[in-house]
C-alpha cells in the first residue's frame, strides 16, 4: 500500500515539476493581447521552427483582427507542419471573421478530408455556408455538427433553427429547436424560437401552451402575459385576449416602484395599455 | 524505508497527496433555500457519500450517488432556508465535519455577505499576491465567513488547466470553498485549455433555473437568487452580438425578476483603462455597447468585472454606451459623489430613486492576484487604483454596502447604495 503511494507520490512529484517548469514561462502569459503577441514574438526569434507558436501568435492576431499579420503566421505554421491539419480551421475561421467566406471554404472541406470527426469543423463549415447563402448545405453541416458534439449548446440550436428558418423550412426549424430543447432544457432563446415557428406554422395552441410553460417558470409574469395576450389578439380570440392583457397590468400594478418604475417596466407598461386599448375598441361593436 | 516514509511524509505535508484520498473539495455549488450541491473529488474512484444533519454530531441524513468515480456531485434536497448543516464527505475516512448554511427564501431581507475575487489565478506560483489578498480579508477586522463568493474569471493561470485550477483554486481557498458556495464567470484565460473544459469539470451552475432566475440551457451565462438580490452572470468570452442567445435570455430574465436587487457579473469590463483599455479593445466595447442598455434599463445596481489587473470603481451613472471621450458628466452621472454615507464634504451614499435609468456603479475588481498598471484615468471612474484587493459586499434590505479591502486590510474605498423602496415586492415563489 505504501509503495503504491509512494509510486503515485513519484508520478505526482514529477507531474508538479513539469507543471513549475511550464508556470516558469506560462506565467508571463498573464498579460494584454498586445504583451502576448510581444512574448510569442521574443519566443519565436528563440525558436523559429516551432510551427505552434506561429499558430498561437496567428490566432491572436486574428481576435486582434490583424488580418495580415494572421494570414502571415498562419502561413509560415503551415510550411513548418503541413500536417497540422488545425491551421486550415483556424485560417477558415479568420477568413468569416473577416467577412470573406468564400476563402474560408476549401479550407474548411479540406479540414475535414483531415479532421472529419471534428464537431467544430462543421460548425465552422454551417457558419460559412450560411454567409455565403447555401442554406442547405448550412443546414446539412449543423446536423453533422449536432451529431458530433458531445454538449451542443443553445446557440448550435438557435443558429441552425434559424438557418433552416430563412430557408423557408419552418416545420425542419421548430424540430430542431424541440430536439434542442430536449438536450439542454428549456432554454428562453429556444423557447422564443419555438413560439415564433408555431405561430408562423399556424400550431396557435402549441404556441399558447408553450407560452404557459415559461409563464409556469417565471417569477414575474407581465411580459409573458402581455405575450400571450397578443397571440390571443393575433388569432382573433379578442376577449380572452382583453382578459390576459388586464392580468397582465395586475401583475405590473403588484411589482415594487423600482421595477414597475424602471425603463422597461414604464415601457410595459405603456404598451399593456395600448393593446388594452385596441381591444377595447374591437370588443365594442361584438358588444353593441 | 525511513527515507521513503520521509518522502511519503514531505508530500503529505507539502498537499501532494492527501491522507484522506480528497484530491479536491469538499466544496459547495449551486446554494438554494432547499438544496445544495455538495463536490469533491478523489485520487481513486469511490462512491459518492454525503453524510449531512443540523448538529456537528448527528449527521445521520445521507445523500449519495453509486457509481464510482473521481468526480463527486451530491445535490442535497428537502433542506430548510437559512440554516445550518454539517456534513462530511466519503466513506468512514472522508472529510472532517464542514458546515454550511442555506440560501434565505427569494425576497427575504436577511443581511448578506458576498466576498468577490478577480484575477485571482497567480495563487499559488510562488509570488504569494493572491494569498496576501486571501490572507488580508481572513485577517481584517471586516472578516465574516461569506453567504457566497464570487470568483470574476482568470480563475488560473496561465490556461485554466486542470493542474493549474487545482493549485490556483482548490489548494488556495480550501476553507472557504467547504463553508461558503463558490459563483464564477468564465475569464478569457479559463478558455486556453480544450476551451474551458478545466473550468466546467470543477464547477455546476444552473441551467434550468435551478437557483432562480429563467433556464438559459448552458453553464457558460446563467442567474440565481440569494435572499433579496438576482445576481446575473454573463459570458463574455462567447457571442457578444446584440439579439445573440446570451442577450435573448438575458432581457427575458431581468423581466422575470421582482428582486430588489441586481448584480450582476463577467470577466471583461466595459469600463477600463487599467491593463486593458475599453476604448480599443473591441470584445470589452461589445458588452458595454450590447449588455449595459438591458442592464440599465431593467434597474441593475452594480456590475462587477475583472480582467484589467486593477481596482477601478465608476460614480453612480446612467447611459454611457461609448467610448470615454463620450462620457458627459452632466448628463450620465446620476451622482458624481463617492458615495459614502460618513464622508465629510461628500452627499452621501447613493440613493436610488424608483424610476428609469437611475444609475448604476460599475466596479473593476481584477486585481487579485497581481496588479498591472495601466492608465487609470477612465472618466467614468470615481476611484482607480493600482493595489491589489478583493471586493466585500454586505446588503440588508434596501441597503448595499461596498467595499475593497487591500492587503494591509483596511478598506481603501468604500460606497453605500441606499434603495427607495416604497412598496414591497410581493412573493417570488412560482
Amino acid at each position: 500500500m505504501i509503495l503504491s503511494l509512494i509510486n503515485q507520490s513519484v508520478i505526482q512529484a514529477a507531474l508538479i515539476c513539469a507543471l513549475l517548469l511550464a508556470w516558469s514561462g506560462g506565467l508571463e502569459a498573464h498579460e494584454g493581447q498586445s504583451e502576448r503577441i510581444e512574448r510569442l514574438d521574443q519566443r519565436i526569434i528563440d525558436q523559429p521552427t516551432d510551427p505552434r507558436l506561429f499558430l498561437e501568435r496567428a490566432e491572436m492576431h486574428r481576435i486582434c483582427r490583424h488580418w495580415r499579420s494572421a494570414e502571415r503566421d498562419y502561413r509560415r505554421a503551415s510550411e513548418l507542419d503541413p500536417d497540422l491539419a488545425v491551421i486550415d480551421l483556424a485560417k477558415a475561421t479568420m477568413w468569416n471573421d473577416a467577412s470573406m467566406s468564400a476563402k474560408a471554404l476549401p479550407l474548411l472541406t479540406r479540414y475535414l478530408d483531415r479532421e472529419p470527426s471534428d464537431p467544430r469543423g462543421y460548425r465552422e463549415l454551417a457558419r460559412t455556408l450560411r454567409i455565403t447563402g447555401d442554406l442547405a448545405a448550412a443546414a446539412a453541416a449543423f446536423t453533422r455538427t449536432a451529431e458530433l458534439s458531445e454538449s451542443p449548446a443553445p446557440e448550435l440550436f438557435a443558429a441552425w433553427s434559424d438557418c433552416l428558418r430563412e430557408a423557408g423550412r419552418n416545420a425542419e426549424a421548430l424540430k430542431v429547436v424541440e430536439n434542442g430543447i430536449r438536450k439542454v432544457g428549456p432554454a428562453v432563446s429556444l423557447e422564443k424560437r419555438a413560439i415564433k415557428l408555431e405561430l408562423a406554422l399556424g400550431l396557435n395552441d402549441a404556441a399558447l401552451v408553450r407560452i404557459d410553460g415559461m409563464l409556469a417558470l417565471s417569477s414575474r409574469k407581465e411580459t409573458l402575459l402581455l405575450e400571450k395576450s397578443h397571440i390571443l389578439a393575433d388569432i382573433g380570440r379578442t376577449a380572452e385576449a382583453l382578459i390576459v392583457v388586464r392580468k397582465a397590468r395586475g401583475e405590473l400594478n403588484k411589482q415594487a416602484e423600482h421595477r414597475r418604475l424602471s425603463g422597461y417596466g414604464r415601457q410595459l407598461s405603456s404598451q399593456i395599455e395600448t393593446l388594452e386599448t385596441e381591444l377595447i375598441k374591437e370588443q365594442t361593436p361584438e358588444n353593441s | 524505508m525511513t527515507q521513503r516514509l520521509l518522502f511519503l511524509s514531505l508530500l503529505l505535508s507539502a498537499g501532494v497527496l492527501h491522507a484522506d484520498g480528497i484530491s479536491r473539495g469538499p466544496y459547495l455549488q449551486m446554494p438554494s433555500p432547499d438544496s445544495m450541491t455538495v463536490c469533491w473529488q478523489t485520487d481513486e474512484p469511490s462512491d459518492s457519500v454525503v453524510r449531512y444533519g443540523t448538529q456537528p454530531d448527528d449527521l445521520s441524513k445521507v445523500g449519495s450517488n453509486d457509481d464510482a468515480r473521481l468526480e463527486h456531485e451530491v445535490r442535497l434536497t428537502g433542506l430548510a432556508a437559512s440554516t445550518t448543516y454539517y456534513y462530511a464527505v466519503g466513506g468512514s475516512s472522508g472529510s472532517p465535519t464542514c458546515k454550511f448554511k442555506t440560501a434565505p427564501t427569494p425576497g427575504s431581507t436577511s443581511p448578506v455577505r458576498v466576498w468577490v475575487l478577480g484575477d485571482s489565478g497567480t495563487a499559488g506560483t510562488g509570488k504569494g499576491d493572491a494569498e496576501k489578498v486571501r490572507d488580508a480579508y481572513r485577517n481584517s477586522s471586516f472578516f465574516k465567513t461569506p453567504d457566497l463568493w464570487l470568483m470574476l474569471g482568470d480563475n488560473a493561470y496561465p490556461n485554466g488547466s486542470e493542474e493549474e485550477t487545482t493549485r490556483a483554486i482548490f489548494n488556495t481557498y480550501p476553507e472557504t470553498l467547504k463553508t461558503s458556495p463558490l459563483w464564477s464567470t468564465f475569464g478569457n484565460h479559463d478558455t486556453y485549455t480544450d476551451r474551458g473544459a478545466p473550468y466546467f469539470k470543477a464547477f455546476r451552475f444552473p441551467t434550468k433555473g435551478e437557483c432562480g432566475g429563467l433556464p438559459s440551457g448552458t453553464e457558460h451565462y446563467y442567474s440565481f437568487d440569494y435572499a433579496n438580490i438576482h445576481f446575473i452572470c454573463l459570458d463574455s468570452e462567447g457571442d457578444r452580438r446584440s439579439g445573440s442567445p446570451m442577450f435573448e435570455w438575458l432581457e427575458a430574465d431581468l423581466a422575470s425578476t421582482s428582486q430588489t436587487w441586481i448584480i450582476a457579473f463577467w470577466h471583461l469590463p466595459p469600463y477600463s483603462k487599467g491593463s486593458h483599455d475599453s476604448d480599443k479593445e473591441n470584445a470589452l466595447g461589445e458588452m458595454r455597447r450590447n449588455a449595459l442598455p438591458i442592464l440599465e434599463q431593467h434597474g441593475a445596481d452594480l456590475v462587477l468585472s475583472g480582467h484589467s489587473h486593477s481596482y477601478e470603481r465608476s460614480m453612480f451613472i446612467d447611459g454611457h454606451y461609448g467610448v470615454s471621450s463620450e462620457f458627459d458628466v452632466s448628463t450620465m452621472a446620476v451622482d458624481q459623489g463617492f458615495g459614502r454615507p460618513q464622508e465629510k464634504g461628500s452627499k452621501g451614499a447613493y440613493k436610488k430613486q424608483p424610476g428609469a435609468h437611475n444609475g448604476t456603479v460599475y466596479v473593476v475588481g481584477g486585481n487579485s492576484g497581481k496588479i498591472s498598471g495601466g492608465k487609470l484615468n477612465h472618466p467614468v471612474m470615481k476611484v482607480s487604483e493600482n493595489r491589489l484587493g478583493s471586493i466585500i459586499l454586505d446588503i440588508k434590505g434596501n441597503r448595499l454596502d461596498f467595499k475593497e479591502i487591500g492587503t494591509d486590510g483596511e478598506a481603501f474605498d468604500s460606497f453605500s447604495l441606499f434603495k427607495d423602496e416604497r412598496a414591497a415586492p410581493r412573493s417570488t415563489k412560482k
